[in-house]
């Protein structure tokens, strides 16, 4: 993308008459001001989420949606959660954390070694390559479901959480953006060069690409992290059994069967209402908002590092 | 000869490294998307002879016209509104870019942490009158009771919304770095011919990132045409039922699951990937998408996908 | 190599014959069987697991009631995979029967006299005309709910006739403004009305034909009657479960009387979440009985039902499991719940085991007068044309007739709603739809 410095000028020249304008200052308080108010307003669902537990069911109608119950309100919470089928919502939770670790440290690895080899060989296919990840991303997860069930059926490994972990650690949004980035990034010289000091292929991804793309390695776990730390869909289908279950699916599982949101379900005898829940809820949301503040600036110079390069 | 046979061996090493990943591509990904096509002229309760006919079964459905009302309503709303909020904001924030700012920017994306069933969770409470944060705003607009807003004309706006704030953080965060990726040099030139803020966005800015924008319309195109958990999670809420069948991919999903017929299922899939697939290969074919030079843009489209 | 090769011809033998290997295997090794419960049924489920430890192996599940039948399809596919017996939701077992999923035993074979005997008529929603495919959990007949504290102030007397109950309704909006006999937006309205009132919504006459016709004389009353309830708000066009409606009128104390299910009281009546009346107001009536009929009859809400797999390698013992639901005091009775409660929380189904619930029940303080009595009334007199059907007769309530009721209150628009919704699930699903 290259644009003609004269072109702008003259563009510029002929609608303003090279007059050097400046902004209102009332037009800079409005758009700063309404920039602060979408802030306000997308830290307020999230406020309510975290105070929640804190407060007991009757409360929540009572009191105001911001006030802050008690911290024993959280114990309490807690407590009740583990009522549920004998405190298995810590296995759900220790699932969730093992089963998303995994998924991120192969969906990453394998995602970048693409991402290098396309971008760094002379490989045949490099094109149906591309093009049928790109197909990956866009083909929804319903289509896929029945042919993966009979697939993991095949080799045993349906309630199995492998099932679950090799299906989402095919990542072709990461292999595509690592490809974008070696691309852009890394010069072929840079390779060439290698080659010749006598570096091998191995050693030019782990001497050369990866020590130059940990933005690129962040970028990509992040990215995983928070698509499977939520995923609903696979677990939902692969893990039959619920001490399998992740902590989304869990939760999932607690508004169908208790009258916490849902008061049709009539008869139960588990004490989980809304506090309960909403705890369930901060529980999954809570770690997805910290990933996504210690990584927010990583993210934008990962994003940038192709531009600055140039 | 033997520069030939250099090159062989060489690439027996990326092969290897590009191995993993082609496993789980093909295992994971193509298998099942060709087993899914083969599903569909299989017999089934709704197509007993089988056949392909199975495409127009699934459009003849009772419910195949009013989930593509809905969903047409939905994009109507949902695709503009995204493209021009986020393009906004972007902008605006890339007026004066002060470091406080970047406050701001993370609170925009807290709203996409809440996901799935804790967003179905937020959402009944921000919109039941007797518990919600935005009490007073609802009562603003004479909103006292739940079943003034639970009401299926409205589900398009409670699903816009739902959608909306799911992913405009992410992408405004997004956009915001594609307007950092301009050269300063341009904009310097702009201003120093006298350009207003006004018009260095419209004239220079948005036609530098077209190519992102374009890329952002196709994925919202595409994301928006799937919506899936949050009206089938609004479903199985308090209002039971209200958004039975209300989208395809819910279509999909009640005919393969309640239904038994997966080769409806998978046909309507189908359907559905041609509209993406249409976008995608237009934004390959029509935009330098493949060309190394632009690389660093693709790769801020591409983290978007993963949101 | 002898010896490998009879390992060989007995693994495959029982992989291959597992039927007819099963009664051998059963004499010499210990069963084992997969339960899948909800989770109200978790705590009796586990005490069943230990009870039975050393003669069969119980491996117990949770599952969502809404899960099965996506999880049964992905079974079937496999062919392996499917639980021996399920607690579900009370259409599932029409679902299951269909040749197409196969996932519900017959169980008329395995059935003792006994136990059909003690089943009775409480049974009746799991026969059809070509077997038993399921056993009952609990009832959840529909008996009148009213609050004494009220009734007694206000000067009414227990409705015996739906037209008194219309009247008392009469009154209230004339003289009580804000008190309430109930809500009408959610499946409430089908189980306390419709269904008692005999209107033909889901009467399947065969596995190929269902009867719905919303303009039938016993449809048309249910409208004519109620109308003008919902127009003076008596009766309440949300759900009963609506936040606003459970703030105002549950909440508030104002609900007169309403017809709900067995399960009402100690669910919905009783827990601060939801209405939260104070004990000693509490009673139960019979149904009161619509003009020109015999039988004051129920509808239900709920009521889940146990379905045996027809894959099973032991599916008497299976059924043992749901017997053991039903009958056994130590579920009934004893077993210790998670909020801190005893016993099954529900009507059950079968004789004997009801007798034990009876004890439990009646000598609760939380009612002004015992509730059982009108309850075993009741639960002899569910109207038996409703039927399990294959497609989801119960999420239409939400999906048609609650939208169109809220917005208009007209009765018999949401009902005529609610029958072409259905009958169009009824036509994708292979019945033939008629009127009579």
């Amino acid at each position: 993308m290259t644009i003609d410095m004269k072109e702008v000028r003259r563009v510029f020249k002929r609608s303003t008459n090279g007059k050097m304008r400046h902004q209102h200052p009332l037009s800079n308080v409005l758009v700063t001001s309404w920039l602060v108010l979408f802030a306000v307003v997308s830290l307020i669902p999230m406020i309510w989420l975290v105070l929640a537990p804190s407060k007991t069911d009757g409360e929540l109608t009572y009191r105001s949606p911001f006030a802050f119950g008690s911290l024993k309100g959280y114990l309490n919470a807690w407590k009740h959660l583990q009522f549920f089928d004998d405190g298995v919502i810590a296995k759900w939770l220790i699932n969730s954390l093992w089963y998303t670790a995994t998924i991120v440290i192969i969906a990453t690895i394998t995602a970048s070694l693409a991402g290098f080899v396309i971008s760094a060989s002379d490989i045949r296919f490099k094109k149906t390559f591309l093009i049928s990840t790109l197909i990956m991303m866009l083909v929804p997860p319903v289509a896929l479901v029945i042919p993966l069930f009979v697939e993991m059926d095949k080799v045993n490994l349906v309630d199995n959480p492998w099932s679950v972990i090799l299906i989402s650690s095919l990542y072709p949004f990461g292999a595509f953006l690592a490809y974008i980035y070696y691309t852009t990034s890394i010069p072929p010289e840079l390779y060439e060069s290698a080659r010749l000091d006598g570096c091998n292929d191995f050693k030019l991804y782990t001497k050369i690409a990866l020590p130059l793309s940990t933005p690129l390695i962040s970028l990509l776990a992040f990215f995983a992290f928070i698509g499977n730390w939520a995923n609903y869909f696979m677990p939902y289908v692969m893990l039959p059994s619920s001490e399998n279950y992740t902590l989304p699916l869990g939760l999932g599982f607690l508004f169908m069967s208790t009258p916490a949101i849902n008061p049709g379900v009539g008869a139960t005898s588990v004490p989980i209402y809304k506090p309960e829940i909403a705890l369930a809820g901060a529980l999954i949301a809570v770690p997805i908002m910290i990933m996504f503040l210690i990584s927010q600036k990583r993210l934008i110079r990962g994003m940038l590092a192709g531009s600055i390069k140039e | 000869m033997a520069k030939t046979k250099h090159y062989r061996h060489r690439n027996g090493a990326m092969y290897l490294m590009l191995a993993p990943y082609l496993l789980l591509l093909f295992f994971f990904g193509l298998l099942p998307a060709i087993m899914g096509v083969l599903e569909v002229p299989k017999p089934s309760m709704t197509n007993a002879n089988g056949g392909w006919d199975a495409f127009a079964i699934v459009v003849q459905d009772f419910r195949f016209m009013p989930a593509f009302k809905h969903v047409l309503g939905f994009m109507a709303i949902f695709v503009p509104l995204m493209i021009i909020f986020v393009i906004g904001m972007a902008l605006m924030l890339d007026i004066k870019p002060s470091p406080w700012k970047k406050w701001l920017r993370m609170a925009y994306i807290v709203p996409a942490s809440i996901s799935g069933a804790v967003a179905v969770l937020v959402w009944y409470v921000i919109l039941q009158p007797t518990l919600s944060p935005i009490k007073p705003i609802l009562r603003f607009f004479g909103i006292t009771e739940a079943s003034q807003i639970w009401q299926t004309e409205n589900l398009v706006y409670i699903l816009v919304g739902m959608a909306f704030f799911a992913i405009a953080g992410n992408w405004i965060l997004i956009q915001y770095g594609s307007l950092q990726s301009i050269s300063s040099e341009i904009l310097e030139a702009a201003r120093v011919d006298g350009c207003s803020v006004f018009q260095l966005a419209i004239r220079i800015k948005l036609p530098l990132i077209s190519k992102y924008i374009i890329y952002m319309s196709v994925l919202v195109f595409a994301g928006g045409l799937q919506i899936f958990v949050e009206p089938q999670l609004l479903n199985s809420g308090v209002y039971q039922g209200i958004a039975n069948s209300w989208s395809f991919d819910q279509l999909s999903y009640n005919l393969a699951f309640t239904s038994g017929d997966f080769g409806g299922a998978s046909a309507l899939s189908i359907l559905l990937l041609i509209p993406s697939l249409l976008g995608a290969l237009l934004v390959i074919y029509r935009t330098d998408m493949f060309e190394g030079a632009q690389g660093h843009i693709k790769k801020k489209e591409i983290e978007v996908q993963a949101i | 190599m002898k010896r490998k090769y009879s390992v060989m011809a007995v693994a495959t033998a029982a992989v291959v014959g597992g039927a007819m290997v099963a009664p051998m295997a059963a004499q010499a090794a210990i069963p084992s069987i997969t339960i899948w419960v909800d989770a109200p049924r978790l705590p009796g489920a586990k005490l069943y697991a230990q009870i039975m430890k050393g003669k069969v192996n119980v491996k117990v599940e949770l599952h969502g009631q809404a899960d099965l039948l996506a999880k049964v399809q992905l079974f079937n596919r496999v062919k392996k995979g499917w639980p021996d017996v399920v607690f579900g939701p009370p259409n599932d077992v029409a679902v299951l029967k269909n040749p197409l999923i196969n996932n519900a035993l017959n169980l008329d074979k395995l059935l003792t006299p006994a136990e059909v005997k003690n089943f009775g008529n409480g049974n009746s929603w799991c026969k059809s005309s070509t077997g038993t495919y399921c056993v009952k959990n609990d009832l959840a007949q529909t008996v009148l709910w009213y609050d004494t504290k009220l009734f007694k102030e206000f000067g009414y007397t227990v409705p015996k006739t739906m037209e008194e109950f219309a009247a008392i309704g009469a009154d209230i909006a004339k003289n009580r403004p804000g008190y309430s006999l109930g809500a009408v937006g959610d499946q409430g309205f089908y189980a306390s009305f419709l269904w008692p009132s005999q209107c033909p919504l889901n009467q399947e006459k065969s596995a190929t034909r269902v009867v719905i016709n919303t303009a039938s004389p016993k449809c048309t009353r249910v409208a004519k009657l109620l109308q003008p309830l919902v127009n003076s708000g008596v009766l309440d066009k949300r759900s009963y479960f609506d936040a606003g409606y459970i703030k105002d009128v549950g909440q508030a104390g104002k609900i007169v009387a309403n017809i709900g299910p067995s399960w009402w009281g100690e669910f919905v009546l009783r827990p601060a979440g939801t209405f939260a009346i104070p004990a000693g107001r509490i009673a139960t009536a019979p149904m009161p009985i619509w003009a020109g009929e015999k039988v004051n009859y129920s509808g239900e809400w709920g009521g889940g039902i146990y379905t045996v797999s027809p894959h099973s390698k032991y599916p008497r013992q299976a059924l043992d499991f749901a017997i053991f639901m039903v009958s056994d005091k130590r579920n009934l009775v004893t077993v210790k719940n998670p909020d801190g409660s005893f016993g099954a929380p529900t009507f059950p189904a079968y004789t004997p085991g009801n007798a034990l619930w009876k004890a439990k029940v009646s000598k609760d303080t939380y009612y002004a007068s015992n509730p059982f009595p009108a309850m075993l009334a009741q639960s002899t007199k569910i109207f038996p044309g409703e039927k399990p059907v294959r497609y989801d007769s119960n999420g239409a309530w939400g999906a048609a007739f609650a939208p169109e009721i809220l917005k208009n209150g007209d009765i018999q628009k949401a009902v005529d709603a609610y029958g072409a919704y259905v009958s169009n699930l009824a036509q994708q699903l292979g019945y033939e739809v008629t009127k009579s």
